[in-house]
């Protein structure tokens, strides 16, 4: 397990962007591929017009799309529940682009290499919380140790409650559960949030399917033709 | 020197030959692309060159058969894809009997025309998967355009096209290269003629029309 988790209120985002400035920063992230973005969606509500602002970065899937369609192991599932990807592994196909239920995987140009959120793993090592938590000053997003989620989502539930707003806990129940999970307002569907997304149907037909199928096609042909080859020599030999 | 008899054009003989080195780069580079063994054994360098390679050589691969079919001899084209489609009781016969020749037996096999039933199935694949291959290849390559499912489902047909045209041609390549049966076909590709008696024992029906349409024109 990790030690830290992280949990997005968006009924308290101020869409600041100190969060992205901070990964920015931490992480030397490339120009362009932003490993967190702050996303601002003005949508309208019974009430009238009501504007949400939520970082959006790599959730961290139980079930990584990623890691499923890559097809050179350049993303893996860590132990640490953290999903990381290996640049030097990575062949630049793209694949995990499309793959991503949140398009969270985004392509460098410079270096024709996939970029994501890695969690901040290296101030993790050190025992310190994501980059991106830290100068939140409305603590919008929070480092939360992973078991403790539930319960200081329950309990920030209970104080948005008081405020009046219905709001709900998003934490990848249909992706095999997320490290990053999001507090999200309920009957309102935001476009570039979370909740709703499907890890597409086709993902894995071609790792669980077509990959064996194509494998076991190729082999028994080259197979094949080297059985040929041996008989009809020695057949020519016998003549 | 016995007489030789006219079966391939330069067209076909060119199309064929183009066909051959571009699949066989983008087939060669794309393994490189999605297999993980080869990819880390070649490095980060090797991997860059090669996903060059699959889009340079994807561009001619796309324009070069399809410019020469219509525009090179259309008539021949028109022949060729009519024979692919015309499927005939020998046709089947030929390719019941045809996997014991293969691995070196004595078969009688019927008649066939200028391509045999193999042949046919080798064209046939070739049209059906490097079609698919382009256009799932542009869906990948330009996927600005596209939504996500359809560029994921273009990755899953593009490998299974890849695999299929590639599994025919290495069959195909053995043929035409090593089997003592066949061998003679590559001149066919090559200067484009094959020997009288070629032409008379592996494409009878084919032979017999040619003879005929040569006394009838005398």
């Amino acid at each position: 397990m990790p030690k830290y988790g992280i949990l997005v209120d968006v009924s308290s985002c101020l869409g600041c962007k100190s969060c992205a400035l901070s990964c920015k920063y931490e992480n030397n992230v490339p120009a362009g591929v932003p490993w967190l973005k702050v996303e601002d969606e003005v949508l309208s509500v019974s009430k009238g017009v009501q504007r949400f602002s939520f970082p959006m970065g790599c959730l961290h899937c139980g079930e990584p799309s990623c890691a499923k369609v890559c097809p050179v192991g350049a993303i893996t599932k860590e132990t640490d529940g953290t999903v990381q990807r290996n640049p030097e592994k990575c062949v630049g196909c793209k694949y995990c682009l499309s793959a991503c239920p949140f398009g969270q995987s985004r392509f460098d140009n410079l270096t024709q290499k996939a970029e994501k959120c890695n969690l901040c793993q290296d101030r993790q090592a050190r025992g310190e919380a994501p980059a991106c938590t830290v100068n939140c000053p409305v603590k919008a997003r929070m480092a939360v140790a992973p078991d403790k989620l539930k319960e200081e989502a329950e309990k920030r539930l209970a104080q948005t409650k008081k405020l009046g707003l219905n709001y709900t806990l998003y934490n990848g129940q249909n992706v095999g559960g997320t490290q990053v999970a999001y507090l999200v307002p309920e009957g309102v569907s935001l476009k570039t949030g979370p909740q709703g997304k499907e890890r597409s149907g086709t993902v894995g037909v071609w790792q669980d399917v077509i990959k064996p199928v194509a494998k076991a096609g190729l082999g028994g042909v080259v197979g094949a033709v080297a059985i040929a080859g041996v008989l009809n020599a020695r057949k020519k030999e016998e003549n | 020197m016995s007489q030789r008899v006219q079966r391939f054009n330069k067209t076909e003989r060119i199309a064929h030959w183009a066909n051959a080195l571009f699949f066989g780069l983008l087939f060669l580079s794309g393994m490189v692309l999605f297999t993980g063994g080869i990819a880390s054994a070649l490095g980060p360098g090797g991997v860059a060159i090669s996903k060059l390679i699959h889009r340079i050589a994807a561009v001619p691969f796309i324009l070069v058969v399809p410019v020469m079919m219509f525009f090179g001899t259309p008539q021949t084209t028109k022949l060729w894809l009519k024979e692919l489609f015309s499927w005939g009781k020998e046709d089947f016969a030929w390719l019941s009997r045809f996997a014991k020749e293969f691995f070196g037996g004595q078969v009688d096999l019927p008649p066939q025309g200028r391509l045999n039933a193999g042949e046919k199935i080798n064209s046939l694949l070739g049209i059906v998967g490097c079609g698919l291959l382009s256009i799932s290849g542009l869906i990948m390559w330009f996927s600005n355009y596209f939504s996500a499912s359809t560029i994921l489902t273009a990755y899953a047909i593009h490998d299974l096209a890849a695999a299929t045209v590639g599994a025919a041609i290495i069959g195909h390549a053995y043929l035409g290269l090593f089997h003592p049966g066949s061998k003679e076909a590559l001149n066919g590709m090559i200067d484009g003629t094959v020997s009288e008696e070629f032409a008379r024992a592996h494409h009878t029906n084919w032979y017999l029309e040619q003879i005929n349409k040569h006394s009838t024109a005398k």
